[in-house]
């Protein structure tokens, strides 16, 4: 009895970990992606100026309101309708960059403004200005403050990259599906297996996002 | 106005708004069932949660655990297989029960640990002051300790709200109407990606910020406190 899960399970997990490979790297090239957006609007939104920051309020608000899986649709289905040709792979890395940048962009503004505020007026009684404020004062400070909840959104990246399964692309969700019609006696089974992936590989960034939170002193991961 | 027939044929859409209507309520109300669920179930997780017996919050933890770190899909695709395994008649329990049942499981440790944080920035005296009157624990708890920690995290909780609504939208995926669903139906009928999917992003944008509206209505009218909990 016991046997026959254990050969199924010593069957099927080279197959999962094959997908367990491809979530990694279409979470870490999401991650990066987003964050290199998140930051650079993040910061233009931490500079109040008029009209920038209400548009980047908006597109948070967008990204914040309709489920990812929506956004996977729209991207998948309508943009090559308007004219701009997407694969899958670049389709699903574009919308979870798109996404994982709208909470980035609030967890960098949210740091920068949360640098006390004699940091800035004593930069600019130095004779410093706002680039220079930024780089040397402001940005340094600000770093640290976001890196335990970037790594709150690393999890969050990584579980959003499981709905990628729906428009074709083969990670760790997609080969449990195949997986699953491949040996329909023991879905259950592959499904928990499947789980257990997933959790091998978030439950140490949870962890990790806890511990840095603990560190920094910040309390940021609860905008989230 | 016919450039804009090109992008999005809302002639095509017109038949379809009774259809979407009706995925907008299920939706809402799917939701709605999951939230009271969440919060009743989030409410007893969390009073496990601060027991000081290992027996009783370590297995709140670990389950919390799990939940935080596999994505909602797995856990939908997990119960849905699970409940023919473990009910005698899997007939009795549609897809829109499962789907509801794992929105909940998937909900109340983020509730949980919402009313937990709330539970915690009651000032210990409240509790004190009860107990010297002469309240029992459960009396304290009904009575002092968790009204006071509901109205604390009101804008939270809300925020929560607006999660557990998106998420209903992966319970397209096991066949539950809602409004992925409906704008699925005009997909394969008509062929029609764009009018499908922009409707349904559009129409979850109208959800959300009607919610943010009476979100911020709620935390004005909360104030003081209230207000600074988020």
């Amino acid at each position: 009895m016991m046997g026959q899960y254990v050969d199924i399970f010593v069957e099927v997990l080279p197959f999962l970990l094959t997908g367990l490979w491809r979530t990694v790297v279409f979470s870490i090239f999401a991650l990066v992606l987003g964050s290199v957006l998140g930051i650079s609007l993040g910061l233009l939104r931490s500079l109040r100026l008029p009209i920038v920051h209400p548009a980047i309020g908006l597109y948070l608000h967008i990204f914040r309101g309709s489920p990812f899986l929506v956004q996977l649709y729209v991207v998948y289905f309508v943009l090559p309708n308007v004219g701009i040709e997407l694969v899958s792979l670049s389709a699903g890395i574009l919308a979870l960059t798109l996404y994982a940048s709208s909470y980035i962009t609030e967890i960098a503004a949210a740091s920068i403004e949360a640098v006390p505020r004699g940091q800035t007026e004593a930069a600019r009684s130095c004779g410093m200005g706002t680039w220079q404020t930024y780089r040397y004062i402001l940005i340094p400070q600000a770093m640290r403050m976001m890196l335990p909840p970037l790594a709150s959104v690393y999890v969050i990246v990584v579980k959003s990259t499981s709905l990628f399964s729906m428009i074709g692309l083969s990670e760790l969700m997609r080969v449990g599906f195949t997986t699953a019609q491949r040996e329909p006696a023991y879905v259950f089974l592959i499904y928990v297996i499947v789980a257990g992936l997933y959790f091998v590989y978030c439950y140490p960034i949870l962890r990790f996002a806890r511990w840095a939170e603990l560190k920094v002193g910040s309390h940021m991961t609860e905008i989230l | 106005m016919d450039w804009i027939v090109g992008i999005y044929n809302y002639r095509m859409v017109r038949p379809y708004v009774p259809l979407f209507l009706e995925g907008i309520g299920a939706t809402i109300w799917i939701a709605s069932v999951c939230l009271v669920l969440s919060i009743l179930f989030g409410t007893a997780l969390a009073l496990a949660r601060s027991s000081r017996r290992g027996i009783v919050w370590r297995p709140v933890a670990a389950y919390t655990q799990f939940v935080r770190s596999t994505p909602l899909l797995v856990q939908i695709f997990l119960i849905y297989h699970a409940i023919p395994l473990v009910m005698a008649n899997p007939r009795l329990i549609g897809d829109t029960a499962s789907g509801i049942i794992a929105l909940t499981i998937h909900t109340s440790p983020y509730m949980a640990e919402i009313i937990r944080a709330g539970i915690a920035s009651i000032p210990q005296g409240q509790s004190e002051a009860a107990m010297s009157v002469g309240m029992s624990y459960r009396q304290r708890m009904i009575h002092v300790v968790l009204p006071q920690a509901f109205a604390n995290i009101a804008p939270p909780m809300l925020g929560q709200m607006a999660v557990l609504v998106k998420d209903t939208s992966l319970l397209s995926l096991i066949a539950v109407f809602e409004l992925v669903s409906a704008g699925m139906t005009l997909m394969s009928e008509r062929i029609a990606p764009n009018e499908a999917f922009i409707t349904i992003a559009f129409s979850y944008l109208v959800i959300y910020f009607a919610m943010l509206v009476v979100t911020t209505k709620v935390q004005r009218r909360l104030g003081g406190a209230a207000w600074r909990a988020g």
